[in-house]
């Protein structure tokens, strides 16, 4: 039974930041080995400068609790909640993409990310500059691409000149002047000072010097445009780089839009930025509510949530049994597509915990266990069903249970790993190495035993107990989830399943029956809904800070967490609330100057 | 050693002019001025290390007989172009953190200590570089290697890793460094990760996306010239505007703003030396075959293994045509890069030492079962059986079999590309196999990830003094994997690379060249 693989098959793929939390004491306590034994020593490591408590250390920072109904008080949080100093933040290749399509049109937009292979938002790592492709900063190969795809738009411009600009088929060089500082403008998402201004005349000036017609002024100057710095990053310097502070309206706007659409401000918050009118909490929360009713807002923060939950890795998980078939594994990813878009605009948050309908076809009804739909049918053959009362959200989805499979089993510690970095961003340990041999001889022991006896057996016995009381429960409360997501209430040998458990402290400590109960409380504690705020604040901050103490904030305990978190409870706890908080925070909108 | 750049320059000024310039890289005349073949490195990689019993050769120096995972080298005719190790070891420099493969990988290739491990938002084991990469370190040292622009290449074939690590599909890091998130908080200091290109379209792009069709002529060098200068133009104006936001922005962005600086001017070095000289494409450089943008690896986070031994992770469909195909493109751009003088360093990487990679047949007594590489190897959990002298029983036999026969697959596909490197002439008339070295090296011993004793080639660079038609095994005496590095520095540093390369800092400590692998060319 278990050995390296079940840490292998654990949640530590998916598109998830696990927060720099602190193991809880007792996980820690792996007995001496642990520390002795380099590699193997990083949990033990990690836990052995921390106090006990699970939630975190003594705060450093403000306090915040997490006020509002039915929320757990979690106490002091860590850091501050403005983590961030000024800094430049590179667009990702998919914002580029955008951008460019906003700037010119989709046609050039959809063959840059042919010819780049700029990967779709499905994939994406989250967030996406997280991902070793992308990065956080530009390197010769990653440069080179931005280069090539700065110069195709030159090219595209020149040959399109007729209806790209309004400079007709054959520009002269005022009309070419005119268009590229027009162009500028809109690609810097803000007015161009003079010496901007200055330095891009200069490239025009240097193409003429060189031999270059005003058709070549027009190509290049446009390259110039795409190639600069002031498209390819973001900046949050403030109006006064040197002092502590706000951002400038026209750098909300840049943030807003990145955050929300993944392409550039539209004209009303660009007009609302030239008007100072991106400040207050209001005027930010009116332009987040306005785009947020756009399908391109909605359709970007979907495909966001969906790389988060990793259910990509329906695409490739390999479950061994044929009735896993290809058109399973479609249908799947389809209803968890659908899924997403229907319960992050519903009214609360938690219904992507909760909610028991589903919009599925025929092939997934077999497996759910409930007649096909018959009416309200979309193109794809998927219309909404009421799912059976043992169906709870997410957690008991049949894409999201797929997706982390092993091939020949589920796996309660691999489902018990993934609800507690995904649903409450909870820090899961390494797997003892040092250990190997105890757990081999265990699981030899076990190798009759039912899946409770065995959990029961990991968490009762040091030094196994340290961790598994952590995570077990939430996948024993699955445990009558199949491989494919099948419900089934006895086990390969018939023997009946047992779902009750007691949660994990980070969860409440509740006693429950059954993974809807599971789903219920998970829903109404509050280490979900920080969670949701670390992970979307996460998202929208873009490039995830790497200084210790700035990481420590954004931890789920982490005051710029906490603050979020606080301040969402007291709304009416909507995905689209937690949306305006992220955006109208102070994490969001304040830098700290930096070391110069 | 001779600076054919050198002669090159001073046959340029002499002959003057413009468009005309372009006859001297003709064969002839270009051997009449002195000049010869430039060096190249060629820094290549295979996953999940060796099976101690099924890789040692049977006897050692000259007269070996090779076993079932070597042969496909000599099948291949490159006997002579090859020397077999045995006994290296990353011990010297193992400072014990991050995972097997994903420490393992930056210390093949660095030689230096992983000083910590990077948060990635996945697993805590993915070891941070502690220093430049050899090609890297390379590229630095020796004038000779050194071509306008970046001046190097790297390539990979898959990059499917097991939680967004990058240490595992990566092989060069730079001498630049960066303070980063550590995995387990605070941060580390590292060398930046220098990413390979997965898509040999983009690596193709990369090189040869501004080429004519039909190579360079007379009347198109004057337009591409022209096109050269205004580009210049565009590139200035960036390193302008970066410069700005340098001075407005932290001192925490200046890693970042730098790194993106440095790539355009390296360009503009490219670009400048285009403008001096008058030639923009090297006469009878012809770009490759444009690749399918079908033809790619895969890449993401995978983590399929499984426990019982007797049934590894099986695909239903095997990536091996794929994964043989992607190398081929790969390696046609890396020399037609090298024969039209673009890069002279370059990295080649099959896929992460975590490899995902399945294959059909390759276990024995079941030829319709399909595979993945490093998931199976895990299914191995005695090192003792995969360093041992002889086959288990058994399961565990069988699996050993299948890491074996992976093993020989790779060779066998390594061997095909090595010989399309020994074929390729430069515009010197010479093979490049013998103008450039290629170690192949892999990033741990065997399955249960032991640092020793390390397996490794080095093939190629006749003309730079390499000899090869043996196999040395120093397991009883393990060796530095460090020594592997500085026998191939002499090539391109002479004898003593070590005191050429003092301001490196891969681990020295008992480190020296092999004997008898270089010797002076005369």
């Amino acid at each position: 039974m278990a050995k390296l693989s079940w840490r292998r098959a654990a949640a530590h793929q998916m598109g998830l930041l696990s927060s720099v939390l602190a193991l809880t004491a007792a996980c820690g306590s792996t007995g001496g080995d642990g520390a002795a034994t380099p590699g193997a020593g990083q949990s033990a490591g990690a836990s052995a400068g921390t106090s006990g408590a699970a939630g975190g250390s003594a705060a450093t920072g403000g306090s915040s609790s997490a006020a509002g109904t039915g929320m757990t008080d979690l106490g002091p949080c860590e850091g501050t909640d403005v983590p961030l100093h000024k800094r430049v933040v590179r667009l990702s290749f998919n914002q580029i993409s955008n951008a460019v399509t906003a700037l010119t049109d989709p046609t050039l937009g959809a063959t840059i990310a042919t010819t780049y292979e700029i990967g779709d938002s499905l994939h994406r790592t989250f967030p996406p500059l997280a991902s070793a492709r992308e990065g956080s900063q530009l390197t010769d190969m990653s440069w080179a691409k931005t280069d090539k795809i700065a110069a195709d738009v030159g090219k595209y411009v020149l040959a399109n000149a007729a209806t790209a600009t309004n400079c007709g088929a054959a520009p002269t060089a005022e009309c070419a002047k005119t268009f590229v500082l027009a162009l500028a403008e809109r690609a810097f998402r803000r007015p161009l000072n003079d010496a901007e201004k200055a330095n891009l005349g200069k490239v025009l000036t240097d193409v003429a010097a060189a031999g270059g017609t005003a058709s070549d002024q027009l190509q290049y100057g446009v390259y110039a445009v795409l190639e600069s710095p002031h498209f390819l990053y973001r900046t949050e310097l403030g109006p006064d780089a040197t002092q502590a502070g706000a951002l400038t309206p026209h750098e909300v706007a840049s943030q807003l839009s990145f955050f929300l659409t993944d392409a550039p401000p539209d004209a009303p918050l660009l007009e609302a930025a030239a008007q100072g009118a991106l400040a207050s909490a209001e005027q930010i929360g009116a332009h987040v509510k306005r785009i947020l009713a756009t399908p391109t807002a909605k359709q970007n923060l979907q495909d966001a949530m969906f790389s988060y939950f990793g259910l990509y890795g329906l695409e490739t998980v390999i479950v061994d049994t044929p009735d896993f078939t290809p058109a399973v594994r479609n249908s799947m990813q389809h209803e968890s597509e659908l899924f997403l878009k229907t319960n992050l605009w519903s009214p609360k948050l938690g219904s992507l915990l909760t909610a028991r309908t589903s919009t599925i076809n025929a092939t997934l009804a077999a497996l759910y266990g409930v007649p096909a739909p018959t009416s309200g049918l979309d193109a794809d053959g998927f219309g909404a069903v009421e799912l059976p009362a043992n169906r709870a959200g997410m957690l008991t989805n049949l894409g999201f249970l797929t997706s982390r499979s092993r091939p020949d089993t589920p796996s309660v510690v691999g489902r018990g790993l993934l609800v507690n970095a995904a649903l409450l961003c909870a820090e899961n340990p390494a797997f003892p190495e040092a250990l190997s041999s105890q757990i081999a001889a265990a699981s030899a022991m076990l190798s009759e035993a039912t899946e409770r006896e065995k959990s029961a057996y990991r968490t009762s016995t040091p030094p196994c107990s340290g961790c598994h009381t952590g995570f077990d429960p939430y996948g024993l409360a699955l445990g009558n989830f199949d491989s494919v997501g099948r419900f089934t209430a006895t086990d390969a040998k018939g023997r009946p399943i047992d779902a009750s458990v007691t949660l994990p402290p980070n969860a409440g400590g509740a006693q429950v029956q059954s993974a809807t109960e599971m789903a219920d409380v998970l829903a109404g504690g509050g280490a979900f809904a920080a969670c949701m705020a670390k992970n979307v604040m996460l998202y929208a901050i873009a490039e995830v800070p790497d200084e210790g103490a700035s990481q420590q904030s954004v931890s789920v305990t982490g005051c710029a967490t906490q603050t979020i978190a606080s301040s969402f409870s007291k709304t009416g706890q909507s995905f689209s609330d937690l949306i305006e908080q992220v955006a109208i925070s102070s994490t969001l909108g304040q830098r700290t100057a930096g070391v110069k | 050693m001779k600076s054919f750049r050198f002669a090159r320059r001073s046959f340029l000024a002499a002959v003057g002019g413009a468009v005309g310039l372009r006859v001297l890289l003709d064969n002839m005349v270009a051997s009449a001025a002195g000049a010869t073949s430039p060096p190249r490195f060629l820094m290549t990689h295979w996953p999940v290390g060796t099976v101690r019993y099924l890789f040692k050769p049977t006897g050692t120096g000259a007269s070996y007989t090779a076993s079932k995972i070597i042969q496909p080298f000599i099948d291949a005719g490159l006997k002579d172009d090859m020397s077999v190790f045995y006994g290296f070891t990353h011990q010297p420099f193992n400072s014990g953190i991050g995972g097997g493969h994903e420490s393992g990988t930056p210390m093949m290739t660095t030689g230096c200590r992983v000083p910590g491990t990077r948060a990635n938002g996945g697993e805590h084991d993915d070891g941070v570089a502690g220093g430049p990469s050899f090609d890297q370190v390379f590229l630095k040292n020796v004038p000779d290697l050194q071509t306008p622009g970046p001046g190097y290449i790297n390539a990979i074939c898959d990059a499917r890793v097991d939680s967004r690590e990058t240490s595992t599909q990566c092989l060069s890091y730079g001498h630049a460094t960066r303070s980063i998130a550590a995995a387990d908080g605070g941060n580390v200091t590292e060398a930046t990760p220098l990413l390979p290109e997965l898509s040999p379209l983009q690596l193709y792009l990369s090189l040869f996306a501004d080429f004519m069709p039909g190579g360079a002529t007379d009347g198109n060098q004057a337009e591409l010239l022209k096109a050269v200068k205004m580009r210049k133009s565009v590139l200035d104006y960036a390193l302008t505007e970066l410069d700005t936001l340098e001075r407005l922005a932290p001192a925490s962005e200046k890693a970042k703003i730098d790194s993106h600086a440095a790539a355009i001017r390296s360009i503009e070095t490219q670009l400048q030396t285009q403008i001096d000289s008058g030639v923009v494409t090297m006469q009878g450089c012809v770009a490759p075959a444009k690749p399918d943008a079908a033809a790619v690896g895969s890449m993401g986070s995978k983590f399929d293994y499984t426990d019982d031994p007797n049934n590894p992770p099986m695909q239903k469909a095997s990536d091996e045509a794929l994964h043989e195909q992607v190398g081929n493109l790969h390696m046609d751009i890396i020399i037609a890069a090298f024969q039209c003088d673009l890069r002279r360093v370059a990295t080649f990487q099959w896929s992460p030492g975590t490899n995902h990679v399945s294959f059909k047949g390759q276990y024995p007594g079941r030829p319709d079962a399909i595979y993945m590489h490093h998931p199976t190897s895990h299914l191995v959990t005695d090192g003792r059986l995969s360093s041992g002298s002889s086959s288990p029983v058994g399961t565990m036999g069988d699996l050993l079999q299948f890491l074996g026969n992976i093993q020989a697959w790779y060779n066998a596909k390594h061997a095909a590309l090595l010989n399309k490197l020994k074929v390729a002439k430069d515009s010197y008339g010479n093979s490049l196999l013998d103008h450039t070295v290629v170690p192949y090296v892999t990033e741990v011993a065997e399955t249960t990830h032991s640092r020793q004793p390390l397996p490794g080639f080095v093939f190629g660079g006749k003309a730079l003094g390499m000899t090869h038609g043996s196999y040395y095994n120093f397991e009883g005496d393990l060796r530095s994997h460090n020594d592997l590095w500085v026998t191939v520095a002499q090539a391109y540093l002479g004898a003593d690379p070590l005191s050429k390369l003092a301001a490196e800092k891969f681990e020295k400590k008992n480190v020296k060249p092999i004997e008898g692998v270089w010797k002076a060319p005369a």
